[in-house]
């Protein structure tokens, strides 16, 4: 019995084997890419739980078990930046992440050609701008004397350094992040919205849809796959923001709204150059990401058709 | 979460300044009294020396071995480390080929733990913060030790080090390891950070340079008031010349350093003179006295509020700085003259020499270590030629470069000024009558770059030699800076100290808490959004933090540095 | 030249700060290479992304959805700096411009979104072609491929412009200077302007009139690392425009 159902088994495996031949060479050059170069190295995890010193090597470093997870757990920071970490990314997601799409479904009602390509070019631009110069301009607009301030002075508000606001400063830091990502994002939208089949647009026409429900029942349908994937992956990365442009626009003041995990591990890097802490640190926020990005799938998978597997 | 992997590999500058300072904390030399000294070696015009012991002679057999030497590079005006001059004549000298490994500068710490990791190891390696230390290097079997080798192969550096007892002591470990060759200047260097205060603002309104806390604020009013400056005075706590506090000096503590009261360590920013410091602050934040936008100046637009004449003065600024501003804000200002302040006393009478404790003070080691591979199957060529840094001839090489391409000897003493103190021994008589003195190349480059572009080509790189911190091109105002900021006789600043790996992890753990918390703090109290009375209680949070466990720490280090 | 903080108000004009960037000997030949790791990068990446992306799209290809898995694992986890680099070493491809290319052969990101996208073309299609005894090769070129030129030139900008940015992994991979991309040499020049900063530090002085261009050398090498790539956009551009989905060949 159990060689019968081994033997069919080996069958289904060679018949398939034979049929997609060819499919097994492309995945299998592939996989021996991830096998290579993203498996091997795995191994490097383990100095999360040593004290990793380089001149001894990763095997060598002494394990000191899960001290720099305790470490981490007991600093008196620590809730604050999870808690950070985690707003700064719901807002994200919450406004960030749905910008491009209407950037895009935006684009996609304009008629004239010129126009579109000028919007395209000016919103995508700010994306290549060094993330140091973006933060500069920031600093230099929400400056007492900035831009902003005089601006609102016309309206009888007074002037003040708004970096300084720590209740400013999610909002300073998502709304820049979409000023900047908002052209680049759009394009995959853009390109998913060249998929759909133009007859149903003609047809829906004829049968009297006017714009709103074309968009309603034909364009948002025709990217939902793309905007779930994407939104899945997302979900993947909520427990991390970039420290680069956080160390550049906080400042004490603002520690309270703005101090991430990323920032604290920097600042205390600065301390003590440490691969084995910041590995630890790593290492946790990906298995909360990874949670939820499974959590995301999960829902997606059950509700609607997408999912990454 | 590829941001999150990426601070595995911290990037910053700022980690490498962080390694530099551990590299400089962590000291290591030699206490064998040499008797085996070059003093006497003279020095011919062509630069090469008669024989003697550490003399170029000693090179013959090391014809054509090759050494390498992994050392961060970058320029702007070079393409390769083997276009500077002075690696090229040391080659000629000594016949020693060094092939240079030139990580990409930026990611010079990273690079550096990669290398270590590798297990492939140059001859020569400048240390950029080894895991623990110097000292951990040589137990691991990474660098070599170097107490009994230096008599031996290195007696240019052995006699440096045998001229002042204090040089050899912030050159070696607690337990009197040597482990590297350090950066060696055998004279104070002038204090380069202190306030500074638009001169020509000041006689606008008929007010002498302010020399008290009270001239300050007066001086300040007048230039709100009076001048309608928006910035009266700049105040940069996170400046990156951030060591120097004039102002929190004044009150005998500091912004965010530990300190050395004759003896005792304590934690400046918890001294009761600190509270006074904030108290004054806060008063100034209020009446508008101070940048209202200090909490997000950064280094760009705080030399912009310089230049443009919105700042009427500068809490820290930093001598090299005094150059650029000037010609920057002379072009929309001629009358524009910033001058450098002593720092400002408690009282009228008050003497800043004697009252004053925090400055700049400069120790005779500044670290940039150069170590040897334990793997290294060249260790004598590679000492000798490391040890040709600290003859006399070197010394003229490294600071000078090559006479007759980059500096010329010519008629007259040399000025204390120019760092008469700093030049070695060989050649204190021929200082008496005559100085060096850089070429067109360096002042009025054919390239048309400035000297502190030129001085990639050359001069030394930045690197474990024996120096003059003055052989530089400086405008007039330095000179003035250096006088002025270097006036406190007794200075609180801690000596280069040792931490062992433990100590390294505590630090680590409690003063980023500690640290986070104070900056808070600080912050809030000078902007009024914490009432100063609360002081005591901020005082008893960082207490509650761990501040004892780190006091204790830096006095056993400090005691360790005193004993070695 | 004033800056009155950042862009705001510049009192004048000048090139100082392009002629102190193009000056520098390194940055012809940082062109050619950051060129050179674009095109050859982003082809061996397309070739990758296109063959993974095919192969996971297709139904009933057994095992498919645990190299899903296994592959979006790889976003998560990874070993780190210490071993990825002693894995180039081990490889013999450190310090060559293999080192750049395969290491970051493929974007995990950019193959799901790849795959995403082919799932979306009619099974019909691929069918109608193996009747005709097509076979996986044929129809990706053939059919597939045809069909989604907006998602692949979405892919080649992806791709491309992260290679064009990229500068970490030459950082540690490269140790000659003649094969360093346009990226790493401008951070260098960066950095090299704000050493300034650090060389104070320890050193007391420095950079002084080259202080007062740092302002200047930021924007200048900001402008010389962009405008390559933005004069490139409005050439894929043209493959989102709406309708480009050749209609007539799904008929």
């Amino acid at each position: 019995m159990i060689v019968k159902t081994h033997n069919r088994k080996m069958n289904i495996l060679k018949t398939d084997f034979k049929k997609n031949k060819y499919i097994y060479l492309m995945v299998s050059i592939v996989v021996a890419w991830y096998i290579i170069f993203a498996y091997i190295p795995m191994y490097g995890v383990i100095i999360a739980f040593k004290d990793f010193n380089p001149g001894r090597g990763i095997l060598n470093s002494p394990w000191v078990g899960l001290d720099h997870f305790k470490s981490f757990f007991i600093d008196p920071n620590f809730r604050r930046v999870i808690t950070n970490t985690f707003l700064i990314n719901i807002y994200d997601i919450l406004w960030g992440f749905p910008a491009p799409i209407i950037l895009a479904l935006l684009m996609n009602e304009v008629r004239s050609k010129i126009f579109k390509k000028t919007v395209q070019n000016l919103t995508y631009l700010p994306f290549f701008i060094s993330i140091v110069v973006v933060c500069g301009i920031i600093i230099d607009f929400t400056s007492t004397n900035g831009l902003i301030n005089q601006l609102l002075s016309h309206f009888g508000v007074e002037k003040t350094n708004l970096l300084a606001n720590k209740d400013l400063f999610r909002t300073i830091f998502v709304g820049s992040g979409i000023w900047q990502g908002i052209g680049w994002g759009s394009i995959i939208y853009l390109a998913a919205l060249t998929n759909i089949d133009q007859q149903q647009y003609e047809a829906a026409t004829i049968d009297g849809a006017g714009r709103w429900k074309q968009l309603l029942h034909i364009t948002l349908p025709g990217i939902s796959s793309t905007i779930m994937i994407l939104l899945i992956l997302r979900m993947g990365s909520i427990m991390s923001v970039g420290f680069e442009k956080i160390i550049l626009l906080y400042n004490p003041l603002t520690y309270d709204t703005a101090d991430v995990i990323s920032s604290y591990v920097y600042r205390r890097g600065l301390l003590n150059a440490d691969y084995s802490y910041s590995t630890a640190i790593g290492l946790l926020n990906s298995l909360i990401n990874f949670f939820f990005l499974i959590g995301a799938n999960w829902l997606s998978k059950k509700y609607s058709e997408n999912s990454l597997w | 979460m590829k941001k999150m992997k990426k601070l595995g590999l911290p990037l910053s500058s700022g980690i490498l300044v962080a390694s530099m300072v551990l590299s400089l904390a962590a000291c290591g030399s030699n206490t064998n009294n040499s008797e085996n000294t070059s003093d006497n070696a003279p020095n011919t015009p062509d630069g090469t020396a008669t024989t003697g012991a550490g003399s170029l002679a000693d090179f013959a057999k090391f014809q054509g071995t090759k050494l390498t030497y992994w050392h961060p590079f970058s320029s702007t005006y070079i393409k390769s480390i083997n276009d500077n001059m002075v690696v090229q004549e040391m080659e000629k000298r000594t016949g020693i080929k060094v092939d240079y490994i030139t990580p990409p500068s930026g990611q010079e710490s990273d690079a550096f733990n990669l290398m270590i990791a590798s297990g492939e190891l140059p001859d020569i390696i400048p240390d950029q913060g080894y895991k623990g230390g110097g000292l951990k290097a040589v137990q691991d079997g990474v660098y070599l030790k170097l107490n009994d080798l230096i008599p031996k192969y290195a007696p240019n550096y052995a006699a440096v080090l045998a001229q002042n007892p204090d040089f050899a002591k912030q050159a070696k470990e607690d337990d009197g390891t040597i482990w590297s060759f350090k950066m060696l200047q055998t004279d104070e260097e002038p204090s380069w950070a202190g306030p500074a205060i638009r001169k020509d603002y000041l006689d606008e309104l008929g007010l002498q340079v302010p020399k008290t806390i009270d001239d300050w604020t007066n001086v300040l009013k007048a230039l709100k008031d009076k001048k309608k400056l928006e910035t009266p005075m700049l105040l940069q706590l996170k400046s990156k010349f951030g060591a120097a506090e004039a102002f929190a000096g004044t009150f005998g503590s500091s912004y965010s350093q530990f300190l050395n009261k004759n003896g005792t360590v304590v934690y400046g920013p918890i001294e009761p003179g600190f509270k006074d410091f904030l108290t004054l602050m806060n008063q100034w934040y209020k009446e508008g006295l101070i940048d209202k936008d200090f909490a997000t100046r950064d280094d760009t637009s705080a030399d912009a509020q310089v230049t443009s004449g919105k700042a009427g003065a500068v809490a820290v600024a930093f001598y090299g700085s005094f150059g650029p501003w000037a010609t920057s804000g002379k072009a929309t200002n001629p009358d524009y003259n910033l001058v450098p302040t002593t720092y400002p006393v408690l009282k009228e009478g008050d003497d800043p020499a004697k009252t004053i404790h925090v400055g700049n003070k400069n120790w005779y080691s500044k670290g940039s270590d150069i170590a040897i591979s334990a793997k290294s199957k060249n260790v004598e060529a590679a000492l000798r030629w490391l040890d040709y840094r600290y003859s006399a001839e070197g010394f003229m090489l490294f600071n000078y470069g090559v006479e007759g391409v980059s500096y010329n000897w010519v008629d007259g003493p040399v000025e204390q000024k120019d760092g008469s103190g700093f030049f070695p021994p060989a050649l204190s008589e021929r200082i008496k009558t005559q100085h060096p003195e850089f070429t067109d190349l360096l002042t009025k480059n054919p390239d048309g770059v400035d000297f502190w572009t030129a001085i990639d080509k050359y001069k030394s790189l930045y690197e474990a030699y024996l120096r003059n911190p003055l052989s530089y091109v400086m405008a007039p105002e330095v000179y003035d800076a250096m006088d002025k900021w270097s006036t406190p006789e007794k200075d609180y600043n801690m000596p280069p100290l040792s931490s062992t790996d433990e100590e390294v992890k505590v630090n680590a753990e409690v003063m980023t808490q500690i640290n986070t918390y104070r900056e808070e703090m600080v912050y809030k109290f000078i902007m009024g959004e914490e009432p100063i009375d609360d002081f005591d209680q901020y005082v008893a949070q960082i207490k509650k933090m761990g501040i004892d466990k780190m006091i204790k720490i830096t006095q056993d280090q400090l005691e360790r540095y005193n004993n070695r | 030249m004033q800056h009155e903080g950042i862009l705001l108000k510049p009192l004048g004009f000048t090139w100082k700060g392009y002629s102190l960037v193009l000056n520098n000997p390194n940055i012809s030949i940082g062109y050619y290479n950051t060129v050179y790791y674009v095109v050859v990068g982003t082809l061996i990446s397309m070739i990758f992304t296109c063959f993974g992306g095919y192969a996971l799209s297709r139904k009933g290809v057994l095992f498919s959805k645990y190299i899903l898995i296994l592959i979006t694992i790889t976003m998560f986890f990874s070993g780190g700096l210490i071993p990825f680099y002693l894995l180039v070493k081990d490889l013999g491809i450190y310090d060559t411009r293999w080192a750049i290319i395969l290491p970051s052969a493929i974007s995990t990101w950019n193959l799901i979104i790849m795959r995403t996208s082919f799932m979306q073309i009619p099974e019909s299609l691929e069918e109608s072609a193996k009747m005709d005894g097509a076979n996986d090769f044929t129809v990706l070129f053939r059919i597939i491929l045809p069909l989604s030129m907006p998602i692949i030139a979405v892919m080649v900008l992806f791709y491309g412009v992260a290679m064009w940015n990229s500068w970490f992994n030459a950082a540690i991979f490269l140790r000659d200077r003649s094969t360093f991309p346009l990226q790493l040499i401008l951070r260098e020049i960066l950095i090299q302007n704000d050493k300034g900063s650090m060389l104070q530090v320890q050193n007391g002085i420095s950079g002084q009139a080259e202080d007062m261009y740092r302002a200047l050398i930021q924007y200048s090498t900001i402008v010389i690392a962009t405008l390559p790539i933005l004069v490139a956009y409005p050439f894929l551009q043209k493959y989102f425009v709406k309708g480009i989905m050749v209609g007539s060949l799904k008929g």
